[in-house]
């Protein structure tokens, strides 16, 4: 019997209909603009007909197109290569060759269509360019468990010195601390889930609300330009008259939106992480969640390159912290390169970090502080604003001056204490293996870095900061910056010590 | 791989006697590197000038007169800043790792280590052939914050540069 996969193949038929799907989601991605204006000119007679054959024609194209994309979609396993081989593309065709050892972790992804297809879309992560990463769009679930099966072990095997050297890497450094063998599984239950969501930052609620609101409104706008002019008059004043007169309709209005954030926030926590199940296995982490898209990722201690744990005051009380695994990726698709457990409670958390860093002790280290230029650095920003419109103010009275005087001093207010309490909180702390910051604003995040996993430091020092010896640092990491503003001159000792620390090891960072 | 073949050793690291990055000496880039500064902004001189008598002849008088004289401005603080920057740019080459140096208003130092860099390549445009320069790329996995580009370098110096790198990368590598 020859081995699985093998032989040239390709994706389950249901892939036409996916890839139909997506080109035509990009086209109209891609030419919204004219859409749109075709929406709202309201086009009549024959120019109709044109764009409704235009339109057509183009469906039936890329109709074709799938079709063919689909056949000339081809993959298979070259054991004696050692590579995972790829051949696609209908005009330009592209040869993908994946070394073993370069396979980073494979994800399975379901959206919708794929859900009610049956099917999966099975992601094969690289380091390195997002050209280099491979989707495969239908796999039928059991093609698509052996094929990972197949693959992460084949990966397995590649990495096997890798693996080993860092094995005993931690064997001779602590000698003490027995790799932790024991599996534990964390169930995220309904209630914490709700919870959970109910303590969530409701901002990114507010905003998706902001943006509903104005979108609709744009749209009302575009159609009945003629029709609402009259009635929006009308009702402007209505609102202007009540909203001036009496403060109860605003703050009706204001504890609404709040309420409605609230529920968005905790929908979209409750969609995106429903049935989260997390399992530790002797080498990876395992993590199955969602309600809409089913995530399944198996990820290995060495891919993780930084960690943030997230909390908030109210979280901290329930005992519900929130765990971002970053992993390496190129810039430009930053979504899917972190990995976000929310829900955890503290033992849990421990349980990662002793994972994750094969010691769960916190390490000692030099504390750094911000300069309190950087407080008034941030002050100053925030009152940007407050000028601009005062100005405008000034000049247009576009607003009512009582007004903006309330809208102002509550702004200034708020955003002053929430720069205190973050400048009181931004701390730097660069120990023998790691360097962890930290900061709250009402999130409060700690982030941690392995110093030998970090690809290079910048130091940087405006003109102004000279005199008074200060300089931003950058840790440069695979998965992102951290970034330390206005700091003593004397980290650069620090610095030091980690460039030393780079430069001697040689275990693989990734 | 040092762990497995050298007997393991373990012993303080006194902080101060650690190699300091900062008193490295740093080698400079070429002059030319300023001219072709220079050219790129004049470039962006000649256009802004043909849009201000653009202007003119479309009796937009006050208009052009703003906007060109604020673009002027600023261009002319964007040769000041290349004046001052040049003698900025500086690099070296350690044992184990590369140090850049550069910019004026905002001094950034860049340091990359062999054993971090991904590949390294060098880029020339039109301008570079005409002056006799070249860029030198390091590309690390840390992004574009830490991906170094050494621009003004005499193109044989690149070259040895780049082979130094390789070599260095190998080495690294085993």
């Amino acid at each position: 019997m020859s081995k699985a996969f093998s032989i040239p193949q390709r994706q389950s038929a249901v892939g036409i209909l996916l890839i139909f799907t997506s080109t035509l989601y990009k086209l109209i991605r891609g030419f919204w603009a004219a859409f749109a204006y075709f929406i709202f000119k309201r086009p009549e007679g024959d120019i109709l007909l044109y764009i409704v054959l235009g339109v057509s024609v183009i469906v039936v194209l890329v109709a074709i197109y799938s079709y063919f994309d689909y056949r000339k979609f081809l993959f298979h396993i070259d054991y004696e290569a050692e590579e995972f081989i790829l051949k696609k593309g209908v005009f330009s065709s592209d040869f993908v060759s994946i070394p073993f050892d370069k396979i980073q972790q494979v994800n399975f992804k379901r959206g919708i269509l794929q859900r009610l297809a049956g099917v999966y879309s099975l992601v094969v992560d690289t380091a390195g360019s997002k050209q280099k990463e491979v989707e495969i769009k239908a796999v039928n679930t059991e093609d698509a468990n052996q094929l990972a099966d197949i693959l992460n072990s084949l990966k397995e095997g590649g990495n096997e010195d890798a693996e080993i050297l860092d094995e005993t890497q931690i064997n001779t450094e602590a000698k003490t601390e027995k790799s932790q063998e024991e599996k534990w599984t964390y169930r995220l239950s309904l209630a914490t889930l709700i919870k959970t969501g109910l303590s969530s930052n409701f901002f990114r609620g507010f905003g998706l609300i902001f943006v509903f609101i104005s979108t609709i409104f744009n749209e009302l706008n575009q159609f009945f330009k003629e029709e609402t002019s009259e009635w929006e008059s009308q009702f402007t004043k209505d609102i202007g008259g009540v909203a001036t007169e009496s403060i109860l309709f605003i703050s009706g209005l204001i504890f609404l939106l709040l309420v409605l954030s609230i529920f968005i926030t905790t929908a979209e926590v409750f969609i995106k992480y429903f049935n989260l199940n997390l399992t530790q296995t002797k080498s990876s982490l395992d993590l199955q969640m969602g309600l809409r898209t089913n995530t399944r990722v198996s990820l290995k201690p060495i891919r993780v390159q930084i960690l943030k744990i997230v909390t908030n005051p109210i979280q901290r009380h329930l005992n519900l912290y929130k765990a971002g695994l970053w992993v390496a990726s190129s810039e430009d698709n930053d979504k899917k390169s972190v990995i976000q457990i929310p829900g955890l409670e503290k033992d849990t958390i421990q349980k990662i970090k002793s994972f994750l860093y094969q010691s769960s002790k916190t390490e000692s280290g030099t504390i750094f502080k911000p300069h309190w230029v950087e407080l008034s650095r941030r002050l100053i920003i925030g009152a940007i604003p407050v000028i601009a419109t005062g100005i405008l103010q000034y000049f247009t009275n576009f607003i009512e001056f009582q007004w903006w005087i309330l809208v102002a001093s509550a702004y200034l207010l708020i955003y002053a204490v929430f720069q205190f309490r973050i400048y009181n909180s931004l701390s730097l702390k660069i120990g023998e293996e790691f360097i962890t910051k930290s900061y709250s604003a009402w999130d409060e995040t700690i982030e941690i870095v392995e110093i030998y996993k970090l690809q290079g430091i910048t130091v940087k020092q405006p003109l102004w900061y000279k005199k008074r010896n200060l300089v931003h640092i950058v840790f440069h990491n695979a998965a992102g910056d951290i970034t330390f503003r206005a700091v003593d001159k004397t980290i650069l000792h620090k610095m030091n010590y980690c460039l030393y620390a780079i430069e001697r090891t040689n275990i693989a960072w990734m | 791989m040092d762990s497995v073949e050298t007997p393991f050793s373990n012993n303080t690291i006194d902080i101060a006697t650690l190699p300091d990055f900062e008193q490295v000496s740093l080698n400079p880039v070429r002059k030319k590197l300023l001219t072709k500064h220079l050219l790129q902004t004049g470039v962006w001189f000649v256009i802004v000038i043909a849009f201000s008598v653009f202007m003119y002849f479309q009796d937009e008088i006050l208009v052009g007169g703003i906007i060109s004289g604020i673009l002027i401005l600023f261009l002319i603080f964007v040769v000041f800043n290349f004046i001052k920057k040049q003698s900025r740019y500086a690099y070296a080459i350690r044992e184990k790792d590369l140090i850049y140096k550069r910019g004026f208003l905002l001094s950034k130092t860049t340091v990359v280590s062999f054993n971090r860099i991904q590949h390294v390549s060098i880029n020339r445009s039109v301008l570079d052939k005409w002056l006799a320069l070249s860029t030198l790329k390091i590309f690390t996995a840390g992004g574009s914050g830490s991906d170094v580009k050494i621009p003004g370098l005499d193109p044989t110096v690149a070259e040895k540069l780049k082979e130094a790198l390789a070599g260095k990368i190998a080495n690294e590598n085993v």
